[in-house]
């Protein structure tokens, strides 16, 4: 993808959250390559210290005060014009539909659960760094129920391009939504790991731009978007 | 209604024939509603006591929903139980249709009694007797008007699209026209008419000097109790917020303080807190009982809770009802209670139902065994989940490896069972 970081440069973080007591925490998990520039407890002055740092990735709250309400999807708004060097990875307390699809919608990388171990996220944010996506089981559950799994093309007003998942898409957001791990996923579809971080990739930009109809429909029943 | 020991205090029932008064005051005093309504006819056939004393308790006994409302709010800042908490939403409110329903059905009795009078009356003048109907047909106009007027008070309220609230306000205006005829008619058997008409504009003179000093006045108090209103909405809510709190986060707080050795009781005490507060939160889907993701997610739980683990369950879809949804959930339990015995990490459960099967994964990060290997007498995997699924229709696949075993259960929807093209 577009920034493609060597091997011994550390990866700067700016942490987003508005708990002083989980930030503390969580810079004390982090795993040592993992470099924290900057910390934010509020919207305007997250955007204010991403701007100014240009981190690799902005672990970022879903939950924030300030601004207009809008929380993490506020701040993504607001950092717009970064999104291309600058990945955000997603964090919330809650794991709920609400939360976890509208601040991917809204551009951020992927999304943890703050209950996730120190290793665990660290792996998240290098992967991010990386240009790649980090789905939850979760998460890809949320993208079978709103995609559907049984896609019937010949519908009119579908854009297969993006509105559709292929059938290997959909092979591996099962197997990510059974606890699979990304390597123990490749080795289940005999493919590489770096082919289904392509596939992830690609369901995860699906799920960004898709008007897909069931999708707005779906998310409008559980009042997401 | 229920009668308890001690009197309850008047409340007029959403059940009654004209605004329920009668009703309420059976309730109140204990007597059977016949008597009561009887009591009424008969005091009104005495020099029409009877319709001032229903009119007055009409506006001074609040109705059975305004009642109720003045509970919810003083419900709003008194601590509870959740076991209370869940009887409040059960209670509910009754369905619109059924009052409109018994709205109708009373109106018909009430015009039928009008027509039979009028008939009795007009029958009493056929047989001779002498018959004030200068003074009947304005009493009849009055309390018609006031009829009109007054249930809207009862029946709709105000907040109601423009539709409703012009309509609203088109009875009032014809009640009011027909009460302030009928008094007026009355009057000019007395009044000479040059009088009355002179009286009115006095009249109208007065009212509109009266309105044009007291409108600010009446908007103002209009807008003190709007705000008040919802000031105390929002302090019930608060109160809502705290109690729940109090009875759920604190409590756990302490016990987890208690139990702070014990890392995995610790986290499951957290776990299960932050379950329960979400879905207090969040929860607005309505959650069907009988739901195959339901009952997933309870066994999950009961696990999460009994073994100190944590298990993760994601639901695709809906399904139930189906032929072997009880083995399956049966047999998932089973699954995910041999991963919370016999392997580490956490337990992933994904649930997918499609159109033509239902199919459950349970993963757990032990370190595998020989599933061929398992002895006969190994029942929790041998009978509870293969055998179990096979009996009722299904498939139970185990693969199990160094980094963790899976559980594959699958059960087809219809009854011709489909071949699963899961690989």
């Amino acid at each position: 993808m577009s920034s493609e970081l060597s091997k011994d440069q550390n990866i700067r973080v700016v942490l987003v959250d508005d708990h002083g007591i989980f930030r503390s925490g969580l810079r004390a998990d982090l795993s040592e390559d993992l470099v924290i520039v900057g910390e934010a407890d509020s919207v305007e002055s997250a955007i204010e210290v991403i701007d100014r740092e240009r981190p690799n990735v902005v672990l970022l709250d879903v939950h924030l005060p300030g601004g207009r309400g809008g929380g993490g999807a506020e701040v993504l708004a607001g950092c717009a014009h970064l999104l291309g060097n600058t990945k955000f990875l997603a964090l919330s307390v809650s794991d709920s539909a609400q939360d976890v699809v509208t601040v991917i919608r809204a551009g951020a990388r992927g999304y943890v659960t703050k209950s996730i171990s120190g290793t665990e996220i660290s792996d998240a944010v290098r992967r991010v760094a990386g240009g790649d996506a980090v789905f939850s089981p979760r998460l890809a559950g949320f993208v079978l129920d709103a995609f559907g799994s049984s896609s019937v093309a010949a519908v009119t007003g579908i854009d297969e391009e993006l509105d559709l998942l292929s059938d290997r898409e959909l092979q591996v957001m099962r197997l990510i939504a059974r606890g699979y791990s990304y390597k123990e996923v490749a080795k289940e579809l005999f493919i590489s790991v770096k082919t289904v971080e392509s596939h992830v990739s690609n369901v995860l930009r699906k799920l960004q731009l898709s008007n897909r109809h069931e999708l707005t429909r779906w998310a409008v029943d559980r009042k997401i978007l | 209604m229920e009668s308890s020991e001690q009197r309850t205090s008047i409340v007029r029932s959403d059940s009654g024939l004209i605004a329920g008064v009668c009703d309420g005051l059976a309730t109140h005093l204990g007597f059977p509603v016949s008597y009561v309504r009887f009591g009424f006819v008969a005091l009104t056939a005495l020099g029409g006591v009877g319709v001032l004393l229903y009119a007055w308790l009409w506006v001074f006994t609040p109705s059975a929903e305004e009642s109720k409302a003045g509970q919810l709010r003083s419900w709003g800042t008194s601590r509870r139980t959740l076991a209370e908490e869940m009887g409040r939403v059960q209670q509910g409110i009754p369905s619109p249709q059924e009052m409109t329903a018994k709205l109708a059905s009373w109106r018909e009795t009430l015009i039928g009694t009008g027509l039979l009078l009028i008939a009795v009356l007009a029958l009493a003048q056929w047989l001779g007797l002498n018959i004030r109907w200068d003074l009947i047909w304005p009493a009849m106009g009055i309390v018609a008007g006031v009829l009109l007027a007054w249930l809207q008070i009862d029946g709709q309220r105000l907040s109601g699209d423009s539709k409703s609230r012009a309509m609203v306000l088109g009875r009032l205006i014809l009640g009011l026209i027909l009460a302030i005829g009928g008094l007026l008619a009355i009057l000019s058997g007395t009044v000479s008419t040059s009088d009355l008409i002179g009286g009115m504009w006095a009249a109208l003179a007065i009212i509109a000097g009266a309105v044009v000093v007291l409108l600010p006045w009446g908007a103002r108090l209009w807008r003190d109790y709007l705000a008040e209103r919802s000031s105390r909405q929002a302090a019930a809510q608060r109160a809502d917020f705290a109690a729940h709190l109090h009875d759920s986060v604190l409590q756990t707080l302490a016990v987890i303080q208690k139990r702070s050795d014990d890392p995995a009781a610790v986290r499951t005490l957290a776990r299960v807190q932050e379950r329960e507060l979400r879905a207090w939160l969040y929860e607005t889907e309505d959650l069907d009982e009988e739901d195959v993701v339901v009952e997933l997610k309870s066994e999950a739980d009961n696990i999460e809770k009994l073994m100190f683990r944590d298990v993760d369950v994601v639901a695709v879809g809906h399904a139930k009802g189906f032929d072997g949804q009880q083995a399956l959930v049966a047999a998932s339990r089973e699954a995910m209670m041999n991963a919370a015995k016999h392997a580490e990490g956490t337990i992933s459960v994904y649930l997918e139902c499609k159109k033509e099967l239902v199919e459950i994964f349970i993963r757990d990060r032990g370190s595998g065994f020989d599933v061929k290997a398992i002895d006969e007498d190994r029942h929790g995997v041998r009978e509870s989940i293969i055998g179990r699924m096979d009996r009722a229709g299904g498939k139970a696949i185990i693969r199990s490896r160094k980094t963790g075993t899976e559980v594959a259960l699958s059960m087809p929807r219809s009854s011709e069972q489909e071949e699963q093209n899961n690989e």
